[in-house]
């Protein structure tokens, strides 16, 4: 269990959350929904220990794919991956199983962005945590790519029972991809299903597509 | 427009500007012509003072520039990382950037010899230049690398050596040759202020004392090309150095 | 094509600016003779004629920065009719061209060697005593250090310029370089690593009272020259058209120098009077002055050992000293030929 107590957290112009509390069961994938600015992003930084923030929050050991690959790009993919995993690392598997074993020995400049973003999932995924944080993982990848990412990512993470909190704009990926669904708006949940299944996403379709047309 | 030919127009304005200044003023002790000044050149080619003086005043140069380099980037890294590190340093470099150097040339004199008072001196004013190219640099590194470093628990060692130096190296090293074309300067007045005999600030100033303008002149442009000609030199050597920074390298 | 317009612009605009600095200075009234003397002595030796511009009316006075005279003697057209100025300077860029004459010296030489408490008085007898020491000479490279080489050289005393490497030769006389201005100035101290030092007025005598004696001018390098009789430092050039339809004019110039000098060391005439005097003939209001109340005196005045001697009788000393000079730093400042000397 990962608890977020009483967390507040303000910017310049922005409040946040205020005494917003959570908790997040092991071996459980959860999605976060909401609108822009509802603090979706500002959570998962909040839990990685990345800003400042009041209230009490839980320290695991957290591994994190960003919205953007942030590769070092002095580095090649294979030695991107070889700094946080290790040497000895067997990346190559993962990097078949993504379409990206070919373009290991690439500088992250002469790779596409989606192919780039690959590699940081496999750093992500790989890398050794009690807890996955993915902001948008899937953003930058097209569409077929996309899908096949999401498949395999699913299977792997319900095969080594990971837990994960992963942000989305994106009804279908949450669907695919939650056992858990929580919508955040103005620093609150006001939405928390874990029982996830087809109907979900035209409740979520209802709910927050139908909310911006009223 | 290639930039050899860029090159080329410009030269050629800086000539007819001298060309100009010379009819204009019509005084020799005060702008002496292109040919009495090629002729005084060519005199101090001959001369096996001049090369001597002007090895030692490129080594000084090297010297000056190197180590308020490693100064700069030792000091740079713990500014990064720290932001009361930062505030303390700040007060004292806007010191050192504003002190008068060739007033303290007169105190370093007292504690050193005419060789190294030139190399202190311009260490003096190097050194807050290349603090400030670096830390531009390491704050101009992406913070979501910075974060990433973070998250996966780089080691410090790591996030130094593996990560924030070789992302910055471009940045500074392209720094590093008009940081040795302005050390040549500094270094050759702050000669001529020490009278630092084997050097071409030594030779400027017996130039001076001499009253040889022709001399004088061919002297500073002896400095003017080695400064643009180390420039240059540095540029060409980066091109082919820090391959991960051209979008159609890599892949070897 | 913009890059290549800013480029002539840029050019443009330096030669404007280069132009104008050719064109600065005081406008000068075009029914006088302009006199255009270097600040310090030479312009000592003219203070009078500062103070009371209707003594020689004639004669418009400028007071220049010692380094920027011979730029008023040279060029296609020379702005100065008439010019106060250093005699190797002179012979260098007057002595071949024809268009000056030098008419006398002005100043026999204000430079003097200075000692510590434990030093000595230096004489012509005892200059061997410099032997093994280490000497700080302020303007190593031009008069000072050369007239110093040149009466080292005549005694057959061996100098050695040991300012870069340091290492003191106990056969010869050690010269260590000093830097000109108050750079230099400052290195003259007690705790100085030198044992002498080679300075010219004021600053001697600016030392001597500020250290109370503990540095103390030992000897002159007038008294030291040759048969003791000191060696011109400064002369009057005139334009050879000058001297051909302004003679009367040049003639009160030449008479007024003996007048001055009385002026100068008389006790009514007070230091700032002097002072402001000179200050009135600057060229560039903001240059700063030489000379200030505080260290001019009457002995100052005449250390700086001002005196007109024509050439006809000056001559011989002008071209023997230029001799040394050159036989120093290998016929660096030409020959004043015969025709230079305006003997008539």
């Amino acid at each position: 269990m990962i608890k977020i107590t009483n967390l507040t957290k303000n910017y310049p112009k922005t409040k946040v959350f205020n005494q917003f509390s959570i908790e997040f069961r092991e071996g459980e994938v959860t999605c976060v929904l909401g609108e822009s600015g509802c603090g979706k992003t500002t959570l998962l930084n909040v839990i990685a220990n990345l800003t400042d923030y009041e209230g009490e929050v839980d320290r695991v050991k957290c591994s994190y794919v960003f919205q953007t690959p942030n590769l070092f790009y002095n580095l090649t993919a294979r030695e991107n991956l070889a700094l946080v995993l290790g040497k000895n690392a067997d990346v190559d598997g993962f990097a078949e199983v993504l379409g990206v074993k070919g373009k290991l020995d690439s500088y992250p400049k002469r790779l596409s962005g989606g192919e780039a973003q690959r590699v940081a999932l496999i750093r992500g995924v790989m890398y050794s945590a009690d807890l996955l944080l993915m902001d948008e993982p899937f953003s930058s990848l097209d569409l077929s790519v996309k899908y096949r990412t999401m498949n395999v990512l699913r299977e792997r993470f319900k095969k080594e029972n990971k837990t994960v909190i992963m942000v989305t704009h994106d009804i279908h990926e949450a669907v695919t991809m939650a056992d858990r669904i929580i919508i955040l708006s103005g620093g609150k949940i006001v939405y928390d299903n874990s029982e996830v299944n087809e109907k979900t996403e035209k409740e979520l379709f209802g709910l927050l597509i139908g909310k911006n047309n009223n | 427009m290639p930039s050899i030919i860029c090159g080329a127009i410009a030269l050629i304005i800086m000539w007819l500007v001298w060309i100009i200044s010379v009819k204009t003023v019509k005084n020799e002790y005060v702008i002496p012509g292109v040919k009495q000044t090629f002729s005084a050149l060519f005199d101090v080619f001959k001369e096996a003072l001049f090369w001597r003086a002007l090895l030692r005043t490129l080594a000084k140069t090297v010297i000056a520039v190197a180590i308020s380099f490693v100064l700069a980037g030792i000091f740079s890294l713990p500014t990064k990382m720290s932001k009361n590190f930062g505030r303390v340093m700040r007060p004292i470099v806007a010191v050192i950037r504003t002190l008068p150097t060739m007033a303290v040339l007169v105190l370093i004199l007292i504690y050193t010899d005419r060789t190294t008072a030139p190399v202190i001196v311009a260490m003096l004013v190097l050194f807050p230049m290349s603090y400030a190219q670096f830390n531009v640099a390491l704050n101009g590194i992406d913070e979501g690398v910075v974060r990433t470093a973070k998250v996966f628990n780089l080691t410090k060692k790591q996030k130094v050596f593996k990560v924030y130096l070789p992302l910055v190296a471009p940045n500074v090293l392209s720094h590093l040759g008009s940081n040795l074309s302005f050390g040549i300067k500094v270094i050759v007045s702050a000669e001529v202020m020490a009278l630092t005999y084997t050097s071409i600030g030594g030779m400027i100033q017996s130039a001076n004392a001499l009253m040889d303008v022709p001399r004088l002149f061919a002297l500073t442009l002896v400095a003017v090309i080695l400064g643009i000609l180390v420039e240059a030199v540095f540029q060409i050597l980066l091109t082919f150095a820090f391959k991960w920074t051209r979008a159609e390298g890599g892949n070897d | 094509m913009k890059k290549i317009l800013t480029a002539i612009l840029s050019a443009l605009l330096m030669v404007t600016a280069l132009f104008s600095i050719g064109c600065g200075g005081e406008e000068q009234s075009k029914d006088k003779l302009s006199l255009y003397v270097p600040d310090g002595a030479p312009a000592l030796s003219v203070a009078r004629l500062l103070n009371d511009k209707e003594l020689v009316a004639d004669v418009d006075i400028n007071v220049v920065g010692a380094s920027t005279i011979q730029t008023f003697v040279t060029g296609e057209s020379p702005k100065a009719d008439l010019a106060i100025m250093p005699v190797n300077a002179a012979v260098k860029m007057l002595a071949s061209k024809g268009e000056y004459k030098l008419v006398g010296t002005v100043t026999n030489g204000n430079i003097f060697i200075m000692k510590k408490a434990t030093g000595q008085n230096i004489t012509a007898d005892n200059l061997s005593e410099l032997i093994g020491k280490k000497v700080g000479v302020m303007n190593l490279a031009n008069v000072p250090g050369l007239t110093f080489k040149a009466i080292l050289s005549d005694r057959q005393i061996g100098y050695v310029d040991i300012t870069e490497s340091g290492v003191v030769q106990s056969d010869k006389v050690n010269l260590i370089a000093l830097p000109t201005g108050q750079e230099g100035a400052q290195l003259i101290v007690p705790s100085s690593d030198c044992d002498y030092f080679v300075v010219a007025e004021p600053l001697a005598t600016t030392k001597q009272n500020a250290t109370q004696g503990k540095i103390s001018i030992a000897g002159s390098l007038q008294a030291l020259y040759g048969d003791g009789n000191g060696y011109p430092q400064a002369v009057l050039v005139v334009k050879t058209s000058v001297l051909e339809n302004n003679n009367d004019t040049v003639k009160a110039l030449i008479n007024s120098f003996d007048e001055n000098v009385e002026w100068l060391t008389s006790e009514q005439t007070a230091p700032q009077t002097i002072v402001d005097a000179v200050k009135s003939g600057f060229v560039d209001s903001e240059m700063s002055a030489t000379f200030t109340a505080n260290n001019l005196n009457v002995s100052v005045i005449n250390n700086c050992a001002i005196d007109f001697t024509p050439a006809s009788e000056c001559k011989g000393a002008v071209k023997g000293y230029i001799a040394k000079l050159n036989a120093i730093t290998s016929n660096a400042w030409g020959n004043p030929v015969d025709e230079f000397f305006y003997t008539v």
